[in-house]
């Protein structure tokens, strides 16, 4: 029984451990300022511009039209 | 060899399962019968702000009935094949219900407005979670039901198919199509090689999908190769944390790169179009070089993103006729490798050929691509691949995921296989971008 307590109070340590580990990286990544100079030059432009680097696939990225018709005009001007 | 019966296949399946529930869900978004898929939105201090609606900066209303609407909408769908195909319907639904729970932590995670500066999107946070759970209290047999990873990544792949529009890969001519389809193939034969013969890593799966990850479009290829060859959850786990850590990397190092070598911004978009994994890093780092690049960068990588499709197929083939064939029986016959091939992959490949070449030119692209594919497939595949993250998390431990790591060779693979990628991409965009196979195209 002891054993079996000792048990439930390493794994619910574990889980206050890894909540605590998932909070900080998110506390991180959401308040902290980006690295300074090249490293987070990026990331600094993201947040200035409103850019959400997040999508995995292209029908993701909101702007993604936009973006297509944007080069089809350059490509026609280019052409021109 | 007792098989069962053609028809008895098609209801016990969970891969005829997943091509039954995309055909329903597009079927429902063709004719209108599902609406505007809801999602926690942007935030920036107050999480709660996730859901609202806002319609020109006003909070019109939120989305918790929607979500409810949604629960109880991919609950109902997924419950009558999971009964069909003999699981506990009890077990399942609680299991189901904080899946997405946790899948809709994830996006509130996600959503967050400097979260999304960084790239860490649904897919590393649902992870985490999945993890956080599996490797603390351990993840109890109930929950364990309602994980049906299988279920979710097999019916978001046919999804997915939807928008694998091949009437796209031509918006910037033989330069883009150059860049994004000459170079993967080669790529993928070269990891695959690479990670077999030389690393000689003995889990072909593992190679593959780190391979098709590396070098098509990250976490989607990591999914589509890991499904079509029946991998393990352990391995696409592996392959998925590593390609997000590369592609922030990537992201964050490339454009400076490019600036620092005076590098001409078009090749750089292009070059970084077809190296960097995930389209929205694509874009931000595109985006550093100025308009024209930013441009070019994504449309090379949807260019490349729509081979997914292809890669999944021949994989899938190669897999069934190859390498789970047995080596001391004889070829195995047409019908054999019908009842190994992977079904849910003709499900996936179906839904790309009939949006590109039926539905496109029937109901034209605005209709296509915005209310079915924006509104509705998109966001459901969404949902079902954050739910695979957060199951696939559930069913792996750090132990399994340590010993998958065989001593380095996994990133050594990726390592390797990422620089011949860029150094090939790299000549491929100059050729095609500068002016030298081709002239200039913008």
């Amino acid at each position: 029984m002891k054993m079996n307590i000792n048990s439930v109070r390493h794994r619910l340590l574990r889980l206050f451990i890894g909540i605590m580990v998932i909070t900080g990286l998110f506390l991180l990544a959401a308040y902290s300022s980006p690295p300074p100079d090249f490293a987070g030059e990026v990331v600094r432009h993201n947040i200035l511009m409103e850019i959400d680097a997040s999508p995995l696939f292209y029908s993701e990225v909101e702007n993604f039209t936009e973006l297509e018709h944007g080069l089809k005009m350059q490509i026609n001007n280019y052409n021109k | 060899m007792n098989r069962p019966g053609i028809w008895s296949e098609l209801l016990k399946k969970e891969d005829w399962w997943a091509v039954w529930f995309g055909f329903i869900i597009f079927i429902g978004a063709i004719f209108g019968w599902i609406g505007k898929i809801p999602k926690p939105g942007k935030w920036s201090i107050n999480p709660i702000d996730a859901f609202n609606i806002i319609k020109d900066g006003e909070v019109t209303g939120n989305i918790l009935f929607p979500l409810l609407l949604l629960w109880f909408f991919l609950g109902i769908l997924t419950l009558a094949g999971v009964k069909i195909m003999g699981g506990n319907a009890k077990k399942y639904l609680s299991g189901y219900t904080v899946v997405f729970i946790f899948a809709v932590i994830s996006y509130i995670l996600a959503g967050q407005f400097q979260v999304k500066a960084w790239g860490l999107g649904y897919a590393f946070w649902s992870l985490l979670i999945g993890l956080l759970i599996s490797n603390s209290v351990g993840t109890p047999s109930w929950l364990l039901a309602g994980a049906r990873s299988e279920m979710f990544i097999k019916t978001g792949l046919v999804l997915l198919g939807a928008e694998i529009l091949f009437t796209k890969i031509l918006q910037l001519g033989g330069p883009g199509l150059f860049v994004a389809w000459v170079v993967t193939p080669t790529v993928i034969i070269f990891m695959f090689l690479f990670g077999t013969k030389v690393l000689k890593i003995s889990s072909k799966s593992l190679v593959i999908i780190i391979a098709a990850a590396t070098s098509v479009c990250g976490v989607s290829a990591a999914i589509a190769t890991a499904a079509a060859t029946r991998a393990k959850k352990v391995e696409l786990t592996l392959a998925v944390g590593m390609t997000l850590i590369f592609t922030v990397l990537m992201m964050i190092l490339m454009p400076p790169a490019i600036k620092w070598m005076g590098m001409d911004a078009i090749v750089g978009g292009a070059w970084m179009g077809g190296t960097i994994d995930a389209t929205g890093a694509v874009v931000a780092a595109g985006a550093m070089l100025g308009a024209e690049a930013e441009q070019v960068a994504a449309v090379v990588k949807m260019i490349q993103n729509i081979l997914i499709g292809i890669v999944a197929f021949f994989v899938a083939v190669y897999w069934t006729t190859k390498v789970d064939r047995d080596p001391s029986g004889s070829k195995p016959s047409a019908m054999e490798i019908w009842y190994r091939f992977p079904k849910f992959i003709v499900g996936f490949v179906a839904a790309s050929l009939v949006f590109s070449f039926i539905l496109i030119p029937l109901l034209g692209s605005e209709v296509v691509e915005h209310d079915i594919i924006k509104n509705v497939t998109k966001s459901l595949r969404g949902w079902l691949f954050c739910m695979t993250f957060v199951a696939i998390g559930l069913e792996s431990n750090f132990r399994d995921l340590w010993s998958q790591l065989a001593g380095g060779k996994p990133l050594i693979l990726y390592i390797v296989g990422q620089s011949f990628n860029l150094v090939l991409t790299l000549i491929a965009a100059y050729l095609a971008f500068g002016g030298i196979l081709w002239e200039r195209v913008i």
